[in-house]
């Protein structure tokens, strides 16, 4: 009897279920406050990776586009048309799709864009990657993108896309990152390869 | 233990128990962040965010936390204020986001915010511990950037992404990869402590002989 007096007598913070109480508040605040934060954030969160998308595609295209939110939007309603396998530039014909593989450490995905009769890249860029930064990373880089632009992607075996200085190389690797090099060609050739013998089989139809 | 003052708490954190170089917190961060500048700054304004705030927090809640649970409130506080950081990026600095990456999660693994919640912010009075979170954060972000300096001039031959160098520079790629920051580092840990050493020994002797 005495020693449950004495228990019953123990002041909050030395009661063995005061921890657990304690953490139970404690994370309920935390969990309440950070779920607030995540959805008072969640419609500007997502209008910007609309927005990025959209970005991206007008990009591939090469569309001229004012790189304020409006500017973007107007651009792509303008410019763009959207089909079932991607998306065409209504003006000059380019085609972008969309792919996405394994890189390094994670996956990359972005956009891939051919002219219209399929002879020749158009642009390439990237929307999702988690590449090392600052070495893999640098796959985002203006410089890495652009020399995509107006390859020809006719050649064949072991390509379309090779890295200099092989021979028939038509591009630049990132030194000090030649995996995510080489996984960026991993991805992109088969569905090079494959875009071109889809297109020859389908074409077939309507032009002979 | 001696009052201590918020004088003391910035010489502390920057320069008198720097925590990178002198107590060698951090260091899988400032190795991996460190080969360019825009990304070891973006890190370090992070983790300054982040250690001030979990250290204010675990200060106010230091007289009511049990002290045999006190490390799994640290990391609660700490991973909520991660959290808050990556939403903040992601819908207010969308690019700066991006180019993280992962990095921005990591800041939870960092050694300083939890060394200094368990070795500070438990002892002492919220304000001053904000401080020092601050000011410990400051101290990395510091060697931070100038480890990044080094190897992005050397290994880029840019300075925040501005070419600098000129044209004839030949890039030292081994700079901008994992071995070129262990270099770096242990460049500044070492340039620093003889620094240290030559100034501070003979006035403190005692002292340092005493711990």
């Amino acid at each position: 009897m005495t020693e449950e007096k004495k228990a019953a007598k123990r002041p909050l913070h030395e009661t063995y279920y005061y921890p657990v109480i304690f953490m139970v508040l404690l994370t309920v605040v935390f969990i309440s406050v950070l779920a607030y934060l995540n959805d008072s954030t969640r419609e500007i969160i997502e209008t910007a990776g609309e927005i990025n998308e959209k970005e991206s595609i007008l990009y591939v295209l090469g569309i001229d586009y004012d790189s304020s939110i409006e500017g973007i939007q107007s651009a792509y309603e303008e410019g763009v048309k959207e089909e079932s396998f991607g998306f065409v530039a209504k003006e000059s014909g380019i085609e972008a799709l969309f792919f996405s593989g394994s890189g390094l450490w994670g996956d990359i995905e972005g956009f891939i864009s051919v002219s219209g009769d399929m002879k020749t890249l158009e642009g390439l860029t990237f929307t999702k990657q988690s590449e090392t930064p600052g070495l893999g990373g640098r796959i985002e880089e203006m410089w890495f993108k652009e020399q995509f632009r107006g390859v020809e992607i006719d050649s064949g075996e072991g390509g379309p896309l090779v890295y200099r200085p092989e021979p028939g190389g038509n591009v630049d690797a990132i030194s000090g990152a030649t995996s995510t090099s080489n996984a960026v060609l991993k991805i992109l050739n088969p569905f090079i390869r494959e875009m071109l013998d889809e297109s020859r089989g389908g074409g077939s139809n309507g032009q002979d | 233990m001696a009052k201590i003052k918020a004088r003391d708490v910035w010489i502390m954190g920057i320069w008198k128990e720097n925590p990178v170089v002198i107590q060698v917190l951090g260091i899988c961060s400032a190795l991996a962040v460190t080969n360019r500048m825009d990304n070891a700054l973006i890190m370090g304004v992070g983790l300054i965010f982040v250690t001030a705030f979990s250290e204010l927090t675990v200060s106010l809640l230091r007289m009511y936390t049990p002290k045999h649970i006190r490390m799994m409130v640290q990391v609660l506080i700490i991973s909520a204020f991660v959290i808050i950081v990556d939403i903040y990026l992601k819908a207010y600095l969308p690019n700066a986001s991006k180019a993280l990456g992962p990095y921005v999660g990591l800041i939870i693994t960092n050694c300083i915010i939890m060394g200094r919640c368990e070795v500070f912010a438990q002892k002492n009075k919220p304000v001053i511990s904000f401080l020092d979170g601050i000011f410990n954060g400051i101290g990395y972000t510091l060697v931070l950037m100038i480890v990044a300096f080094a190897r992005e001039l050397l290994g880029f031959g840019t300075f925040f992404g501005i070419p600098v160098m000129g044209q004839g520079w030949m890039n030292w790629v081994i700079m901008i990869m994992p071995p070129g920051a262990f270099f770096m580092l242990a460049l500044v840990v070492w340039g620093v402590n003889t620094l240290r050493e030559k100034r501070e020994v003979p006035e403190s002797a005692g002292e340092v002989k005493a711990r």
